[in-house]
């Protein structure tokens, strides 16, 4: 057989068109009635917005029907929107994005063999740079930058970080869900001295991921703490030393 | 419906059920039967089906809308299930057994109709013989040889759902079909 009627037979071919429609039913009904749309949050700041004017609404509405206190009602009402309002605002224009979108990959990019593989656009390890020292002493709240993924079916991010070369045992437990393209480490997590890799993977809304990037490594600190206790004290020794003998002298 | 016009209904989709039921109603038939075509089974295909369209609301929250159609989204999503089943890989099964369904004269009850839709799959002898061999195939030729020829879709959208470049699935396509045509012979 030659391609060419392989290529005709499978454009030729009735493929089946079938409906049971007793299966649309029962799955629409199943998918109408889910948790989803039970436990829905207000999304985004005009969400929260509309629902605070709404319940606003009707406390107004409540007060003004109650006449001989309405208006010191609708004066602590209004100062209640007000604050709200700020609050509700006042965050999200003045917190910076935490985001660094220093690059756009389209899907695939990342990929090491052409077709073969499967696997969606890596993130690229942006900050810590591989090889790099943060910090000086003591423990350090890192921020982990990357560049975004961009992908039609929605992104979000998974980070491990860890001093362990082989990533069996995590210094800190992996993070994920993450959607910004960065993560700032708590206090709590703060990495005290020494030297740690991380890597991200970028996770698809469509259920599959890009595979773990390369691990990046970094060093935190320039030498543990107690060293430089030591250092300090051997050097006030020192000093001490040098002004008793200068003392003596004189 | 256009693309605009598609953008606003999964938005509105994200929040009101009865939207979402719109889209469902919309794509559910392409869907059901895009599964039918890889896994042959009736049943199975129920079942992938199911759980592609709860992924896709699970997930609703998390799409981005990039002028690439939303049944691109579901093909994807159904792709991967019918990828995660034929590798025998874990299963969410969402069961459907608890739905009641109403039955009257006009409308038979589950079993006949599912004995009835496997009866009419079988009358797709051709097909079937057909289906034999691409199921012979590896899965990424199964997924590109089903998408272009039994779906119909333009090497851009087959790139779209997969997540490949256009060159890569042109050499996927040849070279499944010829793989494809040794088998045949």
């Amino acid at each position: 057989m030659k391609e060419e009627e392989l290529i005709k037979k499978l454009e030729n071919i009735a493929p089946p068109g079938i409906e049971v429609q007793s299966h649309r039913r029962r799955l629409r009904m199943a998918l109408l009635d889910s948790e989803y749309f039970r436990e829905q949050p207000e999304v985004g700041v005009f969400g929260q917005v509309s629902s605070t004017v709404k319940r606003g609404v009707d406390v107004l509405r409540g007060l003004i029907s109650w006449r001989p206190v309405w208006k010191p009602a609708l004066v602590s009402t209004l100062a209640i929107a007000l604050i709200v309002g700020s609050a509700l605002f006042v965050p999200s224009l003045v917190t910076p994005s935490t985001g660094t979108l220093t690059g756009t990959l389209p899907p695939g990019i990342a990929k090491s063999s052409g077709e073969e593989s499967n696997a969606p656009a890596k993130p690229i390890l942006s900050s810590p740079a591989n090889s790099s020292r943060v910090g000086f002493i003591g423990k350090q709240a890192l921020t982990f930058q990357w560049t975004v993924v961009t992908e039609f079916s929605g992104v979000s991010y998974k980070l491990q970080i860890t001093s362990d070369p082989s990533f069996v045992n995590l210094t800190i437990p992996e993070v994920s869900g993450l959607t910004e393209t960065s993560y700032t480490l708590s206090q709590g997590q703060a990495l005290p001295y020494g030297t740690y890799y991380w890597r991200m993977k970028a996770i698809y809304s469509a259920q599959n991921d890009s595979g773990w990037t390369a691990p990046h490594s970094f060093q935190v600190g320039l030498m543990p703490l107690w060293t430089f206790i030591v250092i300090v004290v051997v050097i006030g020794m020192l000093v001490a030393a040098l002004v008793y003998r200068f003392a003596l002298k004189r | 419906m256009d693309l605009i016009e598609e953008k606003e209904l999964v938005e509105r989709a994200r929040r009101d059920p009865e939207v979402f039921g719109k889209l469902y109603d919309q794509y559910y038939s392409q869907i059901f039967n895009y599964v039918l075509r890889r896994v042959a089974n009736i049943e199975i295909a129920q079942d992938i089906t199911s759980e592609a369209f709860f992924k896709a609301l699970k997930n609703l929250r998390q799409f981005h809308w990039r002028n690439v159609p939303f049944s691109s989204w579901l093909y994807r999503i159904a792709t991967n299930q019918i990828t995660d089943y034929f590798r025998g890989g874990k299963h969410e099964m969402f069961s459907l057994e608890e739905i009641p369904d109403s039955i009257t004269p006009s409308n038979p009850s589950i079993e006949s109709e599912v004995l009835e839709a496997e009866e009419e799959l079988r009358r797709h002898e051709d097909f079937l013989l057909l289906h034999e061999n691409i199921s012979k195939l590896p899965i990424k030729y199964q997924d590109v040889i089903t998408l272009r020829f039994f779906e119909n879709k333009q090497i851009k959208e087959i790139g779209e759902i997969l997540g490949k470049r256009e060159g890569t699935i042109k050499s996927l396509l040849h070279r499944g079909l010829k793989k494809l045509k040794k088998l045949m012979e």
